[in-house]
């Protein structure tokens, strides 16, 4: 009788210290694909082929896609992801764009006719508006992935170089 | 004109303020301050005077900055704003235009300023201030007082160039733990917070009135090294005595004098706030905090603006020349560095003291950060040399880092291990750069580092929030189209799980659907008579249930 309710505590013991696990210490966190993502540089603009930064990752992850396919990590991103999969650095391929400044969209506001289009088109959700209202761009939450530019059908959308934010110069001192 | 004519003139260095002679040109840089600069409200070709505002902003991290001399707007660029003085404009017909260097070098040497003693000593102009305190600024609510000081575009004037309106409003409408008064001033070369303490002690004193009004401060301290004691002393008991005098609350805040010995260091912000306090802190742990600083500089242009209501044009700067001649003036901001007295084209300029003193350009202007300007005609180049792991960095250091071992980090920018060695806390004092055998410039290294672990800190956060947000909304994507699936479907089996077959239950559905039209249309003509109100229900009823 004694062993079998020692056995039984045991089992839901360890049960549950392996439930807690699994939660706390998730496999995900190490897998190669989050450690991929984690040196791209999160701005989900698709140019690599792929719906977001993660897909790319686990694309690459699995052999399906090369490193030179993202344009915003520049070379910098390239030689970093070279680094983590013990791969030679290449140049990137032009085919997937090409680099540019960090950049913002902005929407000229009194041309915009509310068609939630681009609210749509958004993959970090940082436009917002309501239908046949104005929309205007969250410009700390905007990637500048230009997703929103294609769907616009009244062009008012503009990219402008990202402006250095009052904060982002005031935390280094 | 050299610096030692105006020494001659005025007789002892360190107590008096000189008028700078006026420049016939100032070019005033927009961002004169941690943050970002405000919008331009003037227009090429208009007429400024000396206060008028140039830029002007809500945000109080966008300081406002203002005319420094009389005279018409130049030009506009988008960093800063050239006025000309009118009256001297004549002379400058053969110099080419834009060249600011060329201009102001010819003015000076074309123009004998006469020289006129600005600020005789403050002790006998000690007028009754307090009542004036209790006039302007009784009962101001603490937005009033960032208000007032945000549009005077007061900064910090030890050197950060903070915000003063932003150091205030982060308490929030809580009252300040610690008002700390920085009268320490560390560096050999810099003299220009001594000069104004013996020359304004009583402006000052109700300077510190005031920053006591605005936050509130449960405690005011009043650091100053162990060599002025006596003018600390001084301060303390004219400050009590506004205290008393006035009909505000000041009494309530206890106001003590600190002494810290007369080393570098002591003077930075950190450095000082942990000697008076007697906690360890850190540049951060103050910013986390309730505790302020401010300069007696901040405390005396705080009285310029609150009581004269005169915003923030003139700079106090320390000069020093080649020949190590000291003067303290009063400069207009944005007058070019070519045009300060003493001034060669052969010389090296730096701005800062003896320390952290920077090499200037020659066509730069003084801004409100300027506290020193020196003028060397050589620097010595020590070769550098590669690190030899003496530890002598780590003994001078005067925050207890570790810079052997941030150098090794730095030089790998691995931001990371930087972090963790508390790269933050350097207050890049360069203690470490003067013992330093190799002549390593550390101190410099270490500012660049910590710009680029910030703007690294930055990309890291903005590529967190983006991913999160991706996340999210993938995840809404997909539980939205689970949503629509199991509704087509519920729709779907509600259809082809009738007894009768699809076709008669689709019949059924359109005859209740047209029942109801029909219900509808009864009850729109019936809607005026009441009575037939309960039978229209009753048909609607039975209608649904049909």
């Amino acid at each position: 009788m004694t062993g079998i309710i020692v056995v039984t505590a045991m089992a839901l013991l360890i049960g549950l210290a392996l439930g807690y696990a699994a939660s706390w210490f998730s496999a995900d966190r190490d897998s190669l694909g989050a450690r991929i993502d984690r040196l791209l540089p999160q701005t989900q603009c698709a140019q690599c082929g792929y719906p977001g930064c993660r897909p790319y990752a686990d694309a690459i992850a699995s052999g399906d896609a090369d490193i030179n396919q993202c344009p915003p990590g520049g070379e910098a991103g390239v030689a970093a992801l070279a680094e983590l999969l013990g791969r030679p650095v290449i140049p990137l391929n032009p085919d997937f764009g090409e680099v540019k400044p960090p950049l913002l969209a902005v929407i000229r506001e009194d041309e915009c006719i509310g068609c939630t289009l681009c609210i749509k088109a958004c993959p970090v959700d940082a436009i917002v508006g309501a239908a046949k209202l104005m929309h205007t761009v969250i410009a700390d939450h905007c990637t500048g992935c230009e997703l929103c530019l294609p769907p616009c059908p009244v062009d008012c959308i503009d990219l402008v170089a990202a402006p250095v934010s009052a904060t982002a110069a005031l935390s280094h001192q | 004109m050299t610096v030692k004519q105006l020494q001659s003139v005025n007789g002892e260095r360190y107590d008096t303020i000189v008028d700078c002679p006026r420049p016939s040109l100032v070019c005033i840089p927009l961002l004169q301050h941690q943050g970002a600069p405000a919008a331009v409200i003037v227009s090429e070709g208009q007429q400024v005077d000396v206060g008028q505002p140039l830029t002007a902003s809500e945000n109080l991290f966008e300081v406002p900055v203002h005319a420094s001399i009389a005279g018409s707007v130049q030009s506009i660029q988008s960093d800063r704003i050239i006025i000309v003085d009118e009256g001297s404009a004549e002379n400058r017909s053969t110099t080419e235009q834009g060249d600011i260097t060329s201009v102001a070098r010819d003015e000076l040497t074309g123009n004998d300023v006469p020289i006129d003693r600005l600020v005789s000593t403050g002790n006998n102009k000690a007028s009754n201030n307090s009542d004036r305190i209790d006039d302007r600024c009784n009962n101001w609510s603490r937005a009033r007082f960032i208000e007032e000081i945000h549009s005077a575009g007061l900064v910090g004037l030890g050197g950060a160039c903070y915000p003063v309106a932003a150091k205030i409003d982060k308490l929030g409408e809580e009252p300040a733990d610690i008002l700390l008064i920085n009268a320490a001033e560390c560096d050999p070369a810099i003299c220009c917070d001594e000069a104004l303490l013996s020359s304004s002690i009583s402006e000052i004193a109700t300077g510190i009135c005031l920053a006591q009004l605005a936050t509130k401060a449960k405690r005011t301290i009043i650091g100053i090294e162990s060599d002025k004691t006596h003018t600390g002393e001084m301060l303390l008991d004219l400050v009590r005595e506004k205290a008393e005098s006035s009909q505000t609350s000041l009494s309530t805040s206890k106001t003590e004098l600190s002494v810290v010995p007369a080393a570098y260091p002591n003077g930075a912000e950190s450095l000082l706030m942990s000697l008076c306090s007697g906690r360890t802190l850190s540049a951060q742990d103050i910013h986390n905090s309730r505790l302020i600083t401010f300069n007696v500089g901040t405390c005396y242009a705080l009285y310029r603006a609150l009581i004269d209501r005169k915003p923030y044009t003139h700079r106090i700067t320390t000069l020093v020349d080649s020949n190590l001649h000291t003067v303290n003036l009063s400069i207009p901001l944005g007058t070019p560095v070519s045009s300060l007295p003493g001034f060669n084209p052969r010389h090296i300029v730096f701005v800062g003291g003896e320390m952290m003193g920077q090499p200037l350009a020659h066509n730069a202007v003084v801004t409100k950060a300027s506290s020193c300007i020196q003028f060397k005609s050589q620097v010595p180049q020590p070769v550098v040399r590669p690190c030899v792991r003496c530890g002598l960095c780590v003994d001078a250091c005067p925050v207890n880092l570790m810079p052997q071992y941030l150098l090794a980090q730095a030089t790998d920018a691995n931001f990371s291990n930087l972090q963790k060695l508390r790269l933050r806390n350097c207050i890049e004092c360069t203690c470490c750069d003067r013992v330093c055998p190799s002549h390593i410039p550390l101190a410099n290294i270490f500012a660049n580092a910590k710009k680029a672990a910030s703007i690294d800190a930055e990309a890291k956060r903005q590529a967190d929030l983006a991913k999160a947000r991706f996340e999210k909304r993938q995840k809404r994507l997909e539980t939205s189209k689970q949503r629509e699936f199991k509704k087509l479907s519920k729709k779907q089996s509600k259809l082809s799980h009738t007894t009768d077959g699809g076709e008669q239950a689709k019949r059924r559905l359109v005859e209740a659907a047209l029942q109801r039209a029909r219900d509808k249309k009864g009850k729109q003509v019936n809607a005026t008579d009441p009575t037939n109100a309960q039978n229209n229900n009753a048909q609607a009823d039975q209608g649904k249930h049909h």
